[in-house]
């Protein structure tokens, strides 16, 4: 019935095997392939990603021209336009890396990955299997952990499955990316991407560490068999890589399109009211004449340019000190104060505590929170060159501090988003687990960096 | 048919059954749910002679064992669901194991169309297959395909119309021996089975025995679910036979299957 | 000469003698194929020798060391 076939002759894809799992090569050229894909995802997407923003800076540019001033424009523009345009523009980036995870998959690669990984991955009791979800959720900067924690359906043992859901919310998302390059810019402008190295060497091993303690007591019991088929290579064609990129990238933009839009408004509201009441906004404009009268006074000989300079100048520190007064005193200034206690210990400035909170909902927010905690006002979260410069101007960030937030940055608890997801995929239990754990787990990683790093400072 | 014809689409992982699924239901394809999982259910529809055929495209399984929470979906499809038609697609290159999960569905008495995907492949490598012959020794149409090009796709719909009409939604288990040694205690639980009705509004009374032989989790737990005295009772039926070495087996001896050796040796080694 | 699939070479050839493997290992084992009389050859092993890809039946297949240790073969 059957002619010509023999079942034990090496196939094309043996042979090629035969290179890209052998024993050195194997490995290198997956990081290779790794690598590319990082740079790759980068400069492409760096184009569009450039686009959208120039865009949303324009639409920014023209509600501060044509609304009113007042709630409504502070909202749209602050609130609306700059939260979400910074999430719509890393998009492109979400599409191409997706598109390059796809088609690995379908061309049989991933499974070659999984086979390689499998006895590294093993030993933290996860799954050769696990590398894609891992890997998607931000193995490689950029990514999701929502598309990430639903592709680890393929794990077929409840264990490692859900090993490899709680951990890989650990990984540098494509929101954390965004925050990462902010901080980095601020605090490592010299070597920005060996910091990002750093980070994501980081989320590796917490990943590992954490999936290792998570099923030597929570998630106890063996390792399932690793029976696997390993497919023969298969070009890809256009359209499935197509339709299943856009699955996952479906995925995050749904995700996108809702809760960051709310919590953009919600964290906008909660950083302009209450506000500072008359007496003593009067109080801060008084001083503000004193000081421009005294310029005058002091320079009577200066030329107009000068004089708008020097009264710019000495109007400034009193500026941001009312903003700061203002910050604090609305609803999540006082919740960031109210925690400060407790941040202290991890030796976090407070406006990243406002920042944190509203990037529980989603990390995204984290740039246009820090920027108006930092009283940014209209700047567009790209442009945090500004932003950074400020950052690195204010001593509460010292180097602890700095790699206190770090650490707690990348282990927190997962986005809203994201928790929805575990739930959907386990159960509510596991998810609010995932909250309540990596929260402390987190917090406690900050503390014991802050307080190491003050030893060696 | 009366209205509509269900057709559920299953196959083994990597036989290229979604690229077919798309390729017949095209843009009518849509997501859905299994209440209570976290599997989507993708269905869609194909106009055919006038009928409208109902398709569901199902995880990829190895086999009616399942492992994962979609391979015991694609399971309870099947076996609860009963549709009227099933298309098995197989990996043409690698035919004898794809056949595994093609057997099992005929054992449960699926209606059956298998379609022989990646032709293309199995062509370049210089392979030829007589599908005719491997039709008439399953008893089963057998479509070559190539699901990348869409090639196959109206074949295969017409053998489920014609499956469809000739068995009108009906399952007929064949029975497989699993030798000697099994056979007895497998007839006698089946009998038990039958007798007492056990689970067998929607199940083959002989393949609930197989499963308890083979300790499977599920099927034994929606027995327990049902009636935990008689599951009992099967459970010690069930540790009655005698381990054997598989060396002593002799090959399968079926009216139409080719790939005897490989049901036999599964079902005898299960005690261990 | 009848040794464990862990021990056998790449590119050797083999014919699976039996399978000691219980419970879902065993079920897992069978149901992709490898069951007594099957012919084998093993064409890899990972870069840290674990896992073991084995060509049958017209596909390959990888598993695990200790998986392959409740396989017996028959080396040929």
């Amino acid at each position: 019935m059957i002619r010509g076939s023999e079942d034990l002759r090496r196939t094309h894809s043996d042979n090629i095997d035969r290179i890209v799992t052998h024993r050195l090569l194997g490995p290198c050229i997956m990081l290779g392939v790794l690598w590319l894909m990082f740079q790759i995802t980068f400069m492409l997407g760096a184009y569009p990603q450039g686009w959208i923003e120039a865009g949303f800076k324009a639409l920014s540019a023209l509600g501060t021209e044509y609304l009113p001033e007042g709630y409504a424009r502070s909202l749209i523009v602050s609130g609306v336009i700059d939260g979400v345009g910074a999430v719509i523009g890393f998009t492109p980036l979400i599409c191409i890396m997706f598109a390059m995870l796809v088609f690995l998959e379908d061309l049989g690669y991933m499974a070659r990955v999984a086979y390689m990984m499998d006895r590294v991955l093993r030993v933290f009791g996860l799954h050769g299997m696990s590398v894609m979800p891992l890997i998607m959720s931000g193995g490689i900067p950029g990514g999701c952990a929502v598309p990430g924690v639903m592709s680890a359906r393929t794990l077929r043992s409840p264990r490692e499955r859900l090993a490899t859901i709680l951990t890989a919310p650990f990984m540098v998302c494509g929101a954390k990316t965004t925050a990462y390059l902010m901080l980095v810019a601020a605090f490592f402008p010299g070597n920005p991407t060996q910091a990002m190295f750093f980070v994501v060497l980081a989320a590796w091993a917490f990943v590992l560490l954490v999936s290792r303690l998570l099923r030597w007591t929570v998630i106890k019991g063996e390792s399932t068999p690793f029976v696997m088929e390993i497919p023969p290579y298969r070009l890809p064609t256009l359209r499935g890589v197509a339709f299943h990129t856009w699955e996952r990238v479906w995925q995050y933009v749904k995700k996108a399109g809702t809760v960051i839009l709310a919590v953009s408004i919600l964290m906008w509201a909660v950083m302009t009211f209450p506000q500072l009441p008359k007496d003593k906004v009067d109080q801060f404009e008084a001083q503000r004449q004193e000081a421009v009268a005294k310029v005058k006074a002091d320079n009577p000989t200066a030329s107009e340019e000068d004089l708008a300079k020097l009264t710019e100048n000495a109007t400034k520190p009193i500026d941001d000190e009312q903003h700061d007064v203002a910050l604090q005193n609305t609803l999540g200034g006082r919740i960031a104060l109210a925690l400060k206690p407790a941040t202290d210990l991890a030796g976090f400035p407070w406006q990243a505590n406002v920042a944190l909170i509203g990037a529980f909902a989603a990390k995204e927010v984290f740039v246009s929170t820090m920027a108006t905690a930092y009283s940014m006002g209209e700047v567009d979260p790209e442009e945090s060159e500004g932003l950074s410069e400020r950052l690195a101007a204010d001593p509460a960030w010292s180097l602890p501090a700095v790699l206190s937030v770090f650490t707690f940055m990348l282990l927190y608890t997962p986005c809203m988003v994201t928790v929805v997801a575990i739930a959907r995929e386990t159960s509510w239990k596991w998810a609010l687990f995932s909250v309540f754990g990596s929260m402390s787990f987190a917090f406690v990683a900050s503390v014991i960096v802050y307080r190491v790093g003050l030893l060696f400072a | 048919m009366a209205n509509g014809i269900r057709v559920a689409v299953a196959g083994q992982p990597n036989c290229g059954k979604s690229t077919m699924f798309n390729a017949i239901t095209g843009g009518s394809a849509r997501v859905g749910n299994y209440p209570g999982i976290t599997v989507d259910r993708l269905e869609g529809t194909y106009r055919l002679d006038g009928h409208e055929v109902h398709l569901v495209d199902l995880p990829g399984t190895y086999s009616l064992t399942s492992y994962s929470m979609e391979e015991l979906v694609a399971r309870d499809v099947i076996v609860d669901e009963h549709p009227d038609v099933i298309i098995d697609m197989v990996d043409a290159t690698a035919l004898e194991r794809s056949l595994y999960l093609a057997v099992q569905l005929m054992e449960i008495g699926a209606p059956l169309v298998l379609g022989l995907n990646m032709m293309d492949e199995v062509k370049r490598n210089g392979i030829i297959i007589d599908c005719d012959k491997l039709s008439k020794l399953l008893g089963v149409p057998v479509v070559p395909c190539t699901a990348r090009i869409g090639k196959g796709r109206e074949e295969l719909m017409q053998a489920v119309a014609a499956v469809a009409k000739e068995r009108g939604g009906q399952w007929k288990p064949i029975r497989l021996s699993y030798g000697p040694e099994l056979d007895p205690t497998l007839a006698q639980m089946t009998a038990f089975i039958e007798e007492k009705q056990f689970l067998a509004d929607r199940l083959d009374a002989r393949w609930v025995a197989i499963k308890y032989l083979e300790a499977d989790e599920q099927v034994m737990a929606k027995g327990r679910a049902r009636d935990a005295a008689t599951s009992e009772t099967w459970k010690s039926c069930a540790s009655r036979p005698k381990p054997i070495p598989a060396s002593t087996v002799p090959p399968l001896r079926t009216p139409s299957s080719p790939t005897g050796a490989t049901a036999s040796s599964t079902a005898c080694s299960n005690r261990a | 000469m009848v040794i464990s699939m862990r021990k056998m070479a790449v590119d050797q050839p083999g014919r699976i003698a039996a399978i000691t493997a219980s419970g879902e290992l065993g079920r897992r084992i069978r149901d992709m194929g490898l069951v007594p009389g099957t012919e084998i050859m093993i064409v890899g092993r990972a870069p840290l020798v674990d896992p073991v890809a084995v060509r049958m039946k017209g596909f390959t297949l990888s598993l695990r060391n200790k998986e392959a240790d409740s396989i017996d073969v028959e080396a040929l």
